[in-house]
């Protein structure tokens, strides 16, 4: 069975213990980890999980955070975030190897289908010796199905990708499209300049992974997203358009079932919490997502993130029992030094 | 065997040739070997994949195996997925035993020197395996992994009904394992005419195999009992052979990281062990390298199998 | 219940306009206002307005008329004070208490003659320099309005804005006004105050306020834009570098951008509450918003290492007196993450119950940005040199305690780009005579013209009277070289 088919008592149960776990783990074993949770006179053998101190993302990009040593690191995963300082996540191979075996199985949320019969295009450069986090996580996903990844040079051809979806739909395969939203759309606009539209029915589906902001700042609506991948694909279902959450710093991929929530496996304990007190929000209340992964074990994954959303516990559409999360979106950053704060808020 | 082709390069100068074995009736029986630079100084090892898998299933033991210096052989078997010949619905007990037979009965006819010759196999292709190997001297010893000893009572617990129970006619068109179609009838009465179902027929062999085994058997496995493994293993010639209970795992542990590595690690030290080398030279292979393999026998395996069906 | 839409106007050249073909909303901190789109009409209106009207008016006319429409401001009862503060609170989520200071610091700036006269005088050389030829040195010289100033606000602090107006009147010129949708009220209550006093006066006619989304401005908008002969750029980057795109050779372009301040404090020449509550008033003026705003302080012989737990206090204290708005989701997540970052870095912080203000005690570090609302970076110091590398141009005001450090520091600072040294507690007072951010802005919204005395002028350097013909014909040149 597996574990977005288990009750959701039993999913909170093994949630709740590896978390502890995780954190005692990490306790014991990063140094500045355990001098963090010193500075918050925290005491070992946490009544509540909510207590355990979190670490901010931002802080992977200024502390090296390990949990074992230096020599049994595998990779150095970066965030891709516009910030200019990138976050860097060490990894060991058990780290590693959580994160693609949780993401093959988390992949089913999606789909499934034999090997020989989709394949993948991937709307970016590919390569699992990337460190980019993001393309790092989807390069793995080619060990499942045969994969395209179509970015070069930071461009992409579309009349090519036209071809190859074109031609693996026309014999039969489903063709799985992942890249970020913006990406996707560039592909659809560009359908829509053909005054062609592509016959897909129900062989394709489309997997966003990434923010949903433009380069510009300005945020992709999903709903128009997939309002045009519907019309443009003359796909059979909306639920043939999902997402996906991770981030560098997190080592487990989210996927959206077909009731278009993304499940959150019970080794990740979330909560969405409240800005100031870090107490959590009820189910559906927003707040800023914390999560403790304790499938990272070569760092300290316990974290409180820059994204604001919250977390449904309960009955999914999709018919399965589960922990859900959205995203809603990110924090507006902390602004530059300087009296530009107000005036850019409300686009002024 | 023909080879096929210049060596592919992978990560850590192992070199993976493939091969095509001609067989009577046309059919071919593909392989790979994967080499380590140092030419093999640990022996020979072959792969057997369990059912439903094919070779790339089976990439980061070969590369555990060839990073230990292991010549390391799979193939994917007649009737079966892959890219052998023969359909999967055509599967059957027998027409595994043959091609894990083909296999190493090609590399025992090779210049061997005296380099010595393992198998490992999994699951369903660890029955076939005691079969194959009481019958082999040739070959040093046996590594299983939740190998399958009771077939019948394995079959119940995947397909949910015991289909030897009823009268052949009463059998459907097609029993589904493990997502496959595989045509009921002539599995069915191979199973029963060649006496592959009773854990009575696994201890004959057992009983009687000269090599070494190297039994792990999974503490979780809901297809395998574990009393029927114990009972399996029991009467064990070869003084250095043994049932190794792995505390957690099930049958496929392949989505359990940590018991994979374990089992990766004591399957490698096991067939070190078995040929008397002692301990590895260098450590694992990294995650990178396993990715990085496992990607271009993955490639290189859709590539093939296209070509095949065109 | 979706709050209905409330409309605010448009001022055209004095005159208030309501109603115009299109309109649209804008988003304030607390819900949407609908405001009417500029249209063709309305700026042909604007830059066909006869400058000479307020061009001509003696400067006195100018402040009087401010004075005037300051009186009213300084009224508790005076119905758009009372108007302003309410919208302020309503829509923007002022306080009361800071709304109500906004409007009293509106009514001191208008009616404070005495220092109007005193930054022209200390800016233009002479606050008559406005109205007649004045002597200097070998010429009579006299400060013309450049024209037409348009002026973009970023709102961050209404007081910016009004300067950036009155600037603007007592040199003369026509006022055009672009407000931000942060503040989309301070400009509009102003210009319509001075319809309150006489809205057929020069000084009324002369403003109009317009708004529209920043950096989005249509060809009507952009009309009003290349008419005018200064502009007034306020704001963060982007709009430094909107503004930069309408530079040209006769069309001056003003720029006051994004700007940080600091505190230095010596411990050892003053009394921690003093110094405390003097640096508290600093960050919390204006929510930390302005540019003269403290964002950090440096602190000297700070032996018993309580400078961080009076300067907690002393804030908290303001957080009373000068109540924030209520913080959004977005600022108290933000101030939350900071306050871990700096305990996952060992450093002490002490944070508000409600999140208005976070004070984190840190070695200095360029790299941590500030998030504003009331978070201060304590750094304690050896030595006053350890400041140095941290002093660059961005920094605007230094405000110090005790006051003889500036006789120490002044020079430094100002050689490392720092415009302007205070006293800490006072750095929103803009005394007269002082530079903003290193510059005389009066200077940049005048042309000086002068007109030089004739040949016959002998003055210091020359004895005889200048006859350039007769000059080269006897080839006398060098006898005249001093």
């Amino acid at each position: 069975m597996l574990w977005y088919d288990l009750p959701l008592k039993e999913q909170n149960a093994i949630a709740s213990d590896l978390a502890r776990r995780s954190f005692a783990l990490h306790l014991e074993a990063c140094l500045p980890y355990r001098r963090y949770v010193d500075e918050v006179r925290a005491t070992v053998g946490f009544d509540s999980i909510m207590e355990m101190p979190l670490i901010t993302t931002s802080a992977f990009k200024s502390v090296e955070l390990l949990s074992v040593g230096r020599e049994s690191i595998e990779k150095w995963c970066l965030s891709s975030g516009t910030s200019g300082n990138p976050s860097k996540v060490a990894r060991d191979r058990t780290t590693l190897s959580y994160l693609l075996s949780s993401t093959k199985v988390g992949a089913g949320l999606i789909g499934s289908w034999p090997e020989d019969d989709a394949v993948i295009v991937n709307l970016g450069s590919g390569g699992i010796e990337s460190t980019i986090w993001f393309q790092y996580v989807v390069s793995l996903i080619e060990l499942l199905y045969p994969s395209y990844a179509v970015e070069d040079n930071g461009s992409i051809e579309w009349c090519l990708v036209e071809s190859l979806v074109s031609d693996h739909i026309g014999s039969g395969k489903h063709v799985v499209m992942i890249g970020p939203p913006y990406r996707v759309v560039d592909w659809l606009t560009y359908i829509a300049g053909t005054n062609r539209r592509m016959q897909c029915g129900s062989r394709c589906t489309i997997v966003t992974a990434g923010g949903w902001k433009k380069f510009s700042g300005s945020q992709i609506d999903r709903g128009s997203l997939t309002s045009l991948a519907m019309t443009q694909l003359c796909l059979h279902s909306e639920a043939q358009v999902r997402d996906v959450f991770t981030q560098a710093e997190l080592n487990t991929v989210m996927f959206e079932c077909v009731g278009l929530e993304k499940h959150v496996p019970p080794w990740v304990f979330v909560a969405a919490r409240d800005p100031l007190t870090l107490t959590p929000c009820r189910d559906g209340e927003l707040g800023v997502m914390s999560y403790i992964d304790a499938s990272a074990e070569s760092y300290p994954c316990l974290l409180l993130t820059e994204d604001l959303g919250y977390v449904r516990r309960g009955r999914c559409s999709c018919g399965r029992d589960g922990v859900r999360l959205h995203i809603e979106r990110r924090l507006n950053s902390r602004p530059l030094a300087g009296c530009a704060v107000r005036m850019e808020r409300h686009g002024v | 065997m023909v080879s096929n082709g210049e060596p592919i390069l992978l990560a850590s100068d192992l070199a993976l040739e493939e091969a095509v074995i001609a067989c009577s009736g046309g059919r071919r029986l593909h392989s790979w070997r994967l080499s380590p630079p140092c030419g093999g100084k640990s022996g020979i090892v072959v792969l057997a994949p369990g059912f439903g898998q094919t070779m790339t299933h089976l990439s980061t033991l070969a590369l555990y195996l060839a990073s230990a210096g292991f010549v390391v052989y799979r193939y994917d078997p007649f009737n079966h997925i892959g890219l052998s010949s023969g359909s999967v619905r055509s599967f059957t007990m027998s027409s595994s035993l043959e091609s894990m037979q083909i296999v190493v009965r090609s590399i025992l006819a090779q210049d061997l020197g005296s380099s010595q010759i393992g198998l490992v196999a999994s699951s369903l292709a660890a029955r076939v395996a005691y079969r194959m190997v009481a019958v082999e001297p040739s070959l040093s010893f046996l590594i299983t992994i939740a190998g399958v000893v009771n077939l019948r009572d394995t079959l119940v617990q995947v397909l949910g009904t015991d289909w030897f129970e009823v009268n052949s006619k009463e059998l459907p068109e097609t029993i589904e394992v493990e997502g496959y179609p595989i045509t009921a009838p002539p599995f069915c009465g191979d199973c029963v005419s060649e006496d592959w179902l009773s854990l009575e027929s696994t201890k004959r062999e057992i009983r009687t195999m000269k090599t070494r085994l190297t039994a792990f058997t999974a503490s979780e496995d809901l297809w395998v009992r574990y009393e029927d493994s114990v009972e399996a293993h029991r009467s064990l010639l070869h003084p250095s052979s043994k049932n190794i209970l792995l505390a957690g795992a099930t049958h496929n542990s392949s989505n359990n990281p940590r018991t994979t590595r374990v089992l990766l690690n004591a399957v490698t030290d096991g067939a070190l062990d078995a040929v008397a080398v002692g301990k590895r030279n260098g450590g694992e292979p990294t995650f990178s390298t396993i990715v990085a393999s496992a990607l271009t026998e993955r490639r290189l395996f859709r590539r093939r199998f296209a070509e095949a069906s065109q | 219940m979706a709050m209905p839409n409330v409309h605010i106007p448009l001022v055209v050249n004095g005159r208030r306009i309501d109603n115009l073909p299109r309109q649209r909303d804008i988003t304030v901190e607390r819900g949407s206002l609908r405001t009417p789109c500029l249209d063709e009409e309305s700026v042909t209106d604007i830059l066909s307005h006869q400058l000479d009207a307020v061009a001509k008016l003696p400067l006195h006319e100018i402040i009087s008329f401010l004075y005037n429409v300051g009186q009213n401001w300084k009224a508790a009862d005076y119905p758009r004070r009372r108007l302003y503060i309410r919208d302020c609170v309503k829509w923007l989520g002022c306080s009361e208490r800071v709304a109500e200071l906004d409007a009293n610091w509106l009514a001191m700036t208008l009616c404070s003659q005495a220092a109007i006269y005193d930054i022209v005088r200390a800016e233009l050389g002479s606050h008559h320099i406005l109205d007649m030829w004045i002597p200097q040195e070998e010429c009579e010289v006299k400060a013309f309005p450049r024209g037409r100033s348009f002026h973009s606000l970023s709102g961050n602090i209404p007081l910016a804005g009004v300067a950036s107006i009155l600037r603007a009147l007592v040199t003369k010129n026509q006022v055009i006004v672009k407000s931000s949708s942060s503040d989309p009220f301070t400009p509009l209550a102003l210009a319509l105050s001075f319809q309150d006093i006489d809205a057929s006066h020069p000084v009324a006619r002369s403003v109009s306020v317009v708004s529209w989304q920043a950096g989005q401005e249509n060809e009507i908008e952009q009309r009003l834009i290349l008419g005018a002969d200064v502009i007034c750029a306020w704001g963060g980057q982007s709009a430094m570098e909107w503004a930069a795109k309408y530079s040209t050779n006769t069309r001056e372009v003003i720029f006051f951008g994004p700007k940080r301040s600091i505190s230095i404090i010596d411990c050892a020449g003053t009394a921690y509450e003093a110094a405390s509550r003097a640096v508290a008033h600093d960050v919390s003026f204006h929510d930390q918003q302005a540019c003269h705003s403290v964002q950090s302080v440096f602190v000297l012989n700070d032996t018993s290492g309580r400078f961080s737990e009076h300067l907690s206090k002393a804030l908290d204290l303001y957080a009373r007196l000068l109540p924030p708005p209520a913080r959004t989701l977005d600022e108290k997540a933000n101030s939350t993450l900071l306050r871990l970052d700096a305990l996952l870095s060992r450093n002490k912080s002490w944070i508000s119950p409600n999140g208005s203000w976070l004070v984190i005690e840190s070695e200095p570090s360029t790299s941590i940005q500030n998030p504003l609302n009331r978070t201060v970076f304590v750094h304690p110091i050896s030595e006053l040199e350890d400041i140095s590398p941290h002093l660059d141009s961005e920094i605007q005001t230094v405000a110090l305690l005790p006051w003889e450090l500036s006789y120490t520091l002044r020079d430094s600072l100002a050689a490392a780009g720092v415009s302007r040294v205070v006293e800490a507690g006072m750095t929103n007072i803009f005394r007269p005579g002082t530079a903003h951010d290193s510059i005389y802005p009066l200077q940049r919204l005048v042309r000086f013209v002068s007109c030089e005395f004739p040949h016959d002028y002998r003055f210091k350097s020359t004895n005889v009277k200048v006859d350039q013909t007769l000059f080269l014909e006897e080839n006398k040149f060098l006898e005249f070289v001093p």
